[in-house]
C-alpha cells in the first residue's frame, strides 16, 4: 500500500496551466480579437495569466523527487514525451506574455511610473525594461504587441500537451484516449474565465461600488455557458461511450460514476462545478436585469469544479489498472499534502496582491494624471 | 490593443498620446470571423493530438506479432536476457521479494519484486496460487519513450534501466508501466524498480531472486545462447506473458500463468 504517486501537485499543474490558459485567451478575445465584451477584463485578464502562468512550476518542484534537477528539462528534451515539451513551451509562453505586457501596459506604466514612490517606482521601472520616457508618453509599439500576442496565443493553446501527457498512457485505461486535449483546453479556458470574472466582480464589480461599465455585458455574456454548455456535452459523450468499452475500462470509469471519486468527480466536478454555473450563467444571460451575486456565485462554482474535476481524473486513473505494485492505499491527500497545496495557493494570494499593487490595472484618476506632468525635454 | 484603451472599468481614456487601435477592428473582425478562427483552430489542436496519439499508439503495438515466433532473437548482441517463471514450482515463500531487498538495499515500504496471492477454485476446491512479479524488461518499454529527461534507457542486452543521477522523480515511468513495476525510491527520491541485478549478471552471477529460490521457480538466462536454460524452457513449454495486449513485449515469460499445463509435465 502506498501514497499516490500524482496526487495534489499535479492536480495544481492542471489548474494553474487552466486558469492561466483561460485568461490570457479571456484578454486576447479582446486584444487579439477585438470582442468588446472583454475589454473590461483585458487588464485583469492579462495580469492572471502571467501570475498563474507564473505559479506553474511551484507544484511541479512540489511534486518532482528531485526537484534540483529540474533544469534538465530543458536541456535532454526528449520529443517522445509530452512531459519534456512542458520546460520550452511553459518557458517560452512566460517570457512571451511578460513581453507582451510590457507592450500592452507600457502607456500606464510609464504614467504609473511618473506617479509612484519607493519600491513600487523601482517595480515599475524594471517592468518598463527600456528608459522611461521624456516629455509625452510614446505609443507602444504595436507590431511587438501584436506578435507577442499572437505568439502567447499559439504557445496557451499548446498546453493541449497537459491533456496528451495522459492520454498517451495506454497503461491507464480512464487516462489513456485522445479526447484529453481537447478537454484539458476547455475545462482550462472555462476555468480561467470564470477566475477572471470573479477577480474583476472583487475589484472593480463590488456591491457597494457603483456598477462598473460594461458589466452588464460580462454579467450577460453567452460565452461561459456556453462554452459549459459544450463541455458537459462533450462529457456526456465520453463517458457514455466509455461505460461500453473494455471491462477494465468500465471499471475505471466506474471509479469516478460510482466510486469512491463519484461525490468529487460526479456531483461537485461536473454537477455543482458545471451544471449549476451553467444554469446560473444561462438565466443571467436572459434576465433584463443580471444578477452580480449569480455570476459571482457560478464563478467560484466553476473554480472549485475545475479543481474537483483535475483531482477525480489524475486519481481515478490511477486507482486500475495494474498488474502488480502497489496500489495506492487512500485516494486522497495526506494533510502534508493538503498543507503544501494550501501554502501554494497562499503564495498564489500574496502574488496576486503584488502584482495588482505594482500593476496599474486601474484606470489613471484625471488628477493623477495632471499630478505628475511629464519632465521637459531640456534642449 | 494597448492598455490605456481599456481601462478595468471599460472607460476609454483618451489623450495620452496613445492611439486607439479598436479604431477599425470592429470593421475587421466579425462574429463570424471569431468563429470561423475558432473553430480552425480547435479543429487543428484536435487533429494534431489525435495523429501524435495514433503514432503512440501504433509504436506500442510494433513487434506484438513477431513475439513468440523468433527466438533466439537479437543475436547481433551479445547477451538478450530473460527471465522464466515456472509458476507450477513457485511455493509463495517470498524468498525473492527478501532477497531482492537484502541485495538491493530497498528501502523500507517499497519492493522491486512482488507476490501475488491468489486462491483459484470454488470451495472447497480451492488451491493457492502464485505470481511473482517484476520489471518485466520490457523489448518495448512504455517507460522509456515516457521519461522527459532520457533518465530511463534500455541497454543493448535488452536490460531496461535508470540513470539515477539523471533521474527527477517526475513519476511519469511509473504511471507509464502497466505492470506496476516501478516505484519512487524514498530515500533517493527517484523512479526505481528491478535491475535484474545487472550487477550481479556482469559479475556472472545470477540475481539474487534466482539463487534464492527454493523452488527453482526463476530462470534467467541469454536467449541468444540456445543451450541457456531459459532457451531450453522456452522451447520446451508454452509460455505466457503478462498484458500482452499491451503490445510492450516482456522479457519475463510465465510458465503455467493460465493453469493448463500440468504437473506431469514439469523438466
Amino acid at each position: 500500500m502506498t501514497a499516490l504517486e500524482w496526487g495534489l501537485p499535479v492536480v495544481a499543474k492542471y489548474l494553474f496551466g487552466g486558469l492561466s490558459l483561460g485568461a490570457f485567451v479571456t484578454y486576447y478575445l479582446w486584444q487579439g480579437f477585438g470582442l468588446k465584451t472583454f475589454r473590461p477584463l483585458a487588464k485583469l485578464a492579462w495580469i492572471s495569466a502571467a501570475v498563474w502562468g507564473l505559479l506553474i512550476p511551484i507544484p511541479i518542484f512540489s511534486h518532482l523527487g528531485q526537484p534540483g534537477r529540474w533544469y534538465t528539462l530543458l536541456f535532454d528534451f526528449h520529443w517522445t514525451s509530452p512531459m519534456s515539451w512542458a520546460g520550452p513551451i511553459l518557458l517560452a509562453y512566460l517570457v512571451v506574455v511578460l513581453l507582451n505586457g510590457r507592450f500592452f501596459f507600457y502607456p500606464d506604466v510609464v504614467l504609473a511610473y511618473r506617479n509612484a514612490k519607493g519600491l513600487r517606482k523601482k517595480a515599475l521601472r524594471i517592468l518598463l525594461i527600456t528608459r522611461p520616457p521624456q516629455g509625452p508618453i510614446p505609443k507602444a509599439s504595436q507590431v511587438g504587441l501584436k506578435v507577442t500576442g499572437a505568439l502567447a496565443f499559439v504557445l496557451v493553446l499548446s498546453f493541449g500537451y497537459t491533456g496528451l501527457e495522459l492520454g498517451i498512457l495506454s497503461s491507464r485505461p480512464l487516462w489513456a484516449n485522445p479526447i484529453n486535449p481537447v478537454m484539458f483546453l476547455l475545462t482550462g479556458l472555462i476555468s480561467g474565465m470564470a477566475f477572471v470574472v470573479l477577480l474583476w466582480i472583487a475589484l472593480d464589480g463590488r456591491v457597494e461600488a457603483p456598477r462598473a461599465p460594461g458589466e452588464k455585458t460580462i454579467l450577460t455574456s453567452f460565452a461561459l455557458p456556453a462554452l459549459l454548455a459544450f463541455f458537459l456535452g462533450l462529457n456526456a459523450v465520453f463517458y457514455v461511450s466509455l461505460a461500453y468499452s473494455v471491462p477494465e475500462v468500465v471499471q475505471a470509469v466506474g471509479v469516478l460514476a460510482t466510486g469512491e471519486l463519484a461525490p468529487m468527480f460526479l456531483w461537485v466536478g461536473l454537477g455543482l462545478g458545471a451544471l449549476v454555473p451553467a444554469v446560473f450563467l444561462a438565466a443571467n444571460a436572459v434576465l433584463r436585469s443580471p444578477r452580480r451575486w449569480m455570476a459571482t456565485l457560478a464563478s467560484g462554482l466553476i473554480l472549485i469544479g475545475a479543481f474537483a474535476q483535475k483531482y477525480g481524473f489524475v486519481v481515478g486513473g490511477q486507482v486500475l489498472a495494474e498488474v502488480g505494485g502497489e496500489v495506492p492505499s487512500s485516494l486522497w491527500p495526506t494533510s502534508s499534502g493538503i498543507i503544501e497545496f494550501l501554502s501554494i495557493l497562499a503564495l498564489a494570494y500574496f502574488l496576486f496582491q503584488v502584482a495588482l499593487w505594482i500593476s496599474p490595472w486601474r484606470a489613471p484618476k484625471p488628477a493623477e494624471r495632471e499630478a505628475a506632468p511629464a519632465p521637459e525635454v531640456t534642449a | 490593443m494597448a492598455a490605456s484603451d481599456c481601462n478595468s472599468s471599460g472607460e476609454t481614456t483618451e489623450g495620452d498620446g496613445v492611439s486607439n487601435p479598436s479604431e477599425g477592428r470592429e470593421q475587421g473582425l466579425t462574429r463570424r470571423d471569431l468563429l470561423w478562427k475558432g473553430t480552425l483552430a480547435a479543429v487543428v489542436t484536435a487533429a494534431g493530438s489525435s495523429v501524435l496519439l495514433s503514432e503512440a499508439t501504433a509504436a506500442s503495438g510494433q513487434g506484438h506479432a513477431k513475439y513468440y515466433d523468433n527466438f533466439p532473437r537479437h543475436t547481433e548482441m551479445e547477451h538478450r536476457w530473460a527471465m522464466v517463471i515456472d509458476l507450477r514450482r513457485c511455493v509463495g515463500c517470498r524468498a525473492c521479494t527478501v532477497a531482492c531487498k537484502s541485495e538491493n538495499n530497498v528501502p523500507e515500504g517499497v519492493f522491486r519484486t512482488w507476490l501475488k496471492f491468489e486462491e483459484v477454485g470454488e470451495y472447497p476446491h480451492t488451491r493457492p496460487r502464485y505470481l511473482p512479479l517484476f520489471c518485466n524488461h520490457c523489448d518495448n518499454p512504455p517507460c522509456v519513450p515516457v521519461c522527459p529527461v532520457l533518465a530511463t534507457y534500455k541497454r543493448d542486452d535488452g536490460l531496461v534501466l535508470i540513470d539515477y543521477d539523471k533521474c527527477i522523480g517526475c513519476g511519469y515511468c511509473i504511471e507509464a508501466c502497466p505492470y506496476g513495476a516501478r516505484y519512487l525510491n524514498p530515500v533517493q527520491k527517484t523512479a526505481d524498480k528491478c535491475t535484474l541485478c545487472v550487477h550481479r549478471l556482469e559479475a556472472g552471477q545470477k540475481p539474487a531472486c534466482v539463487a534464492t529460490c527454493i523452488g527453482g521457480a526463476l530462470t534467467t538466462g541469454d536467449l541468444n545462447d540456445p543451450q541457456s536454460d531459459v532457451s531450453q524452457l522456452l522451447g520446451r513449454y508454452p509460455i505466457q506473458t503478462l498484458k500482452p495486449e499491451q503490445g510492450t513485449d516482456p522479457m519475463f515469460f510465465y510458465i503455467g500463468l493460465d493453469g493448463r499445463l500440468v504437473q506431469e509435465g514439469a523438466p
